[in-house]
């Protein structure tokens, strides 16, 4: 399938809005304006072929010297005019002078309907003739195809604006409708979505924290994994869990964006894949070398779908997920579960009332975190009572299990003591 | 058997997010219990050899730090015949707060940077200071005889 229709139907596949595909990089356009730009050098004797055998003169002969063709872009970003330089050995003449034929040139005047690409000659030291081509097919084409990627770019633009939008709306509605002062039905929805960002945060659909694949997703990967993600949802049937009707719809509405997130992901990665194809295109029927001009000269490294993820993932932990507050946030370092009852030393680290009681008695006094000696020194005011009443609030299930969990370790200790632990003591 | 959640919850997040050339698998009926691989790093005498390793966590973890042994014969001056290791983080620098995967990442830089001034197995010591060439053609030959 060609290309350009290839795209139209990714389009469609992925149902891209329309609003987004018109301004998708113009690839039927681009590829009529190569085909101008491939006249064009065959006017001037420069084709491909003749093009070619120079490169290869280039390699073989001229490796050591500086090129005796080559392709530049010059000027600004607005005004930028692409040139090709040739450079012509004067005593021999070498294929250059013969190719680029001045007969060809004065005939383009009566040939072309514009103007004819400009030739300037001079010399190169005592034995280089430098003759510098300015077409202007390849200006057109460069600055359509410029102006399209600075389209996307702004688009993209917009969709994250688009997408911060739909991010700080869900944190608000989350806010109001898993506030645990509230009341009990507000209190397990916020445990209930607890387990839905635990479980979206495994998943890392547009970026992974792993080390084995640490960065952001391909859209294919970024797919798979909100599926995988979307099924997880549904294997522990969290939607029938609400008890607000309204957080139903605001789950709702963050599916529906996750999956706009991806559909951009899509989107962006295609068009990418039309440049690179373009401008290979470019490359393969004139034989200038355009690509690596074109990606330093606009700074195009084809990083879009990279910093679309990045700083949308970005968003929706630290403004919607942060809304819940999460477990990891109040672990104690040393036992792995929540730190309650929370003694916080004097070094600010925070840890288990428990497992503080254990460093005591292993005599030891400094802080497992930043090794200062504060833990003989702490006593019942390290307590901290705000953080222990906020925990019992926001975390209620986790903090009852610890409790209980401490309970069943004071007791077996006890036993233990007293060798009730021994099974002949059993009554 | 039932074990402390610290251990659970690490068991699971080092099989299912490794670090690089570090494998470590726990047993499946004992938690404690981890059967470890970890890569010779690359440029070091170690390069192209895989060391297994036991490791244990004692009744006191993580107040007190984990048990490892090489099982693999390696030349090295801060691991000696029987596989004992000297490393701070082993001994008096170890703190709760430490992981098994820092510790295996521990072991993994000193196999990069091995340091005759604090020895365990002083023979090689010796060899290493005298002559360092020497020493590290001697690793490489265990490395290839006993770590392939
Ligand atoms: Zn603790
Ligand atoms: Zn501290």
């Amino acid at each position: 399938m060609k290309f350009a229709k290839l795209l139209q139907s990714s389009f469609q596949e992925q149902q891209i809005p329309e609003e987004w595909a018109e301004h998708a990089i113009q690839y039927k356009a681009l590829k009529k304006c190569l085909s101008q730009v491939v006249d064009e050098l065959k006017l001037i004797g420069l084709e491909k072929e003749t093009l070619g055998i120079l490169l290869k003169w280039q390699d073989q002969i001229n490796k050591n010297q500086s090129p005796a063709v080559s392709y530049t872009f010059e000027g600004d970003l607005q005004g930028f005019a692409p040139k090709i330089i040739l450079k012509v050995d004067k005593a021999s003449g070498l294929p250059v002078s013969a190719i680029l034929n001045n007969y060809k040139i004065e005939e383009l005047d009566e040939k072309t309907v514009g103007e004819p690409p400009e030739v300037i000659v001079s010399t190169d030291g005592p034995e280089y003739q430098r003759i510098e081509i300015k077409l202007k097919s390849d200006t057109r084409f460069f600055h359509m195809l410029r102006s399209e990627v600075a389209d996307l770019q702004r688009l993209q633009k917009t969709q994250v604006e688009h997408f911060h939008g739909s991010i700080s709306i869900l944190a608000q509605e989350l806010a109001s409708t898993t506030n645990p002062y509230d009341g009990r039905k507000s209190k397990l929805d916020m445990t209930v979505w607890r387990s839905v960002f635990e479980l979206y945060l495994e998943a890392s659909i547009f970026f992974s924290t792993h080390e084995r694949d640490l960065g952001t997703r391909t859209a294919e990967q970024a797919d798979a994994q909100l599926t995988w993600f979307k099924n997880k949802l549904n294997e522990q049937k969290y939607s029938d869990q609400f008890k607000r009707k309204k957080n139903l719809l605001i789950l709702k509405s963050f599916l529906d964006m996750n999956d706009q997130i991806l559909k951009c992901l899509y989107f962006q990665k295609l068009n990418e894949t039309a440049v690179r194809k373009i401008l290979k295109k470019f490359d393969k029927r004139t034989a200038l070398s355009s690509k690596d001009q074109f990606d330093d000269f606009f700074e195009y490294n084809g990083k879009y779908v990279e910093s679309v993820s990045r700083t949308i993932c970005f968003e929706i932990s630290n403004e919607l997920i942060r809304t819940i507050p999460q477990i990891d946030d109040y672990i104690c370092m040393i036992c792995s579960s929540i730190a309650y009852k929370p003694i916080k030393l004097a070094c600010q680290h925070l840890f288990c009332l428990r497992c503080l009681v254990k460093l005591r008695r292993m005599n030891e006094d400094k802080c497992p975190l930043c090794r200062q000696s504060v833990v003989k020194a702490a006593d019942a005011r390290n307590l901290d009572t705000d953080l222990m009443k906020y925990m019992k609030l926001y975390f209620p299930r986790e903090t009852k299990i610890k409790q209980r969990e401490n309970d069943d370790e004071i007791m077996k200790e006890k036993f233990q003591q007293n060798g009730l632990d021994k099974p002949c003591c059993i009554m | 058997m039932s074990f402390p959640k610290r251990i659970i919850k690490e068991a699971e997040r080092i099989v299912s997010d490794p670090v690089p050339g570090i494998i470590a698998k726990p047993h499946e009926d004992n938690l404690r219990f981890f059967d470890v691989i970890i890569d010779g790093p690359e440029g070091s005498p170690f390069e192209g050899g895989h060391f297994k390793l036991e490791l244990f966590l004692p009744e006191e973890y993580p107040m007190m730090a984990p048990k490892v042994r090489f099982l693999t014969k390696v030349y090295h001056p801060n691991i000696d015949k029987v596989g004992r290791i000297c490393l701070d983080v082993l001994k008096n620098n170890w703190s709760p707060a430490l992981q098994i995967r820092t510790v295996l990442l521990s072991i993994q830089s000193l196999l990069e940077s091995p340091n005759p001034d604090d020895p365990l197995a002083n023979d090689v010591a010796e060899a290493w200071k005298e002559d360092s060439s020497k020493a590290i053609a001697t690793a490489k030959e265990w490395t290839n005889k006993y770590a392939k």
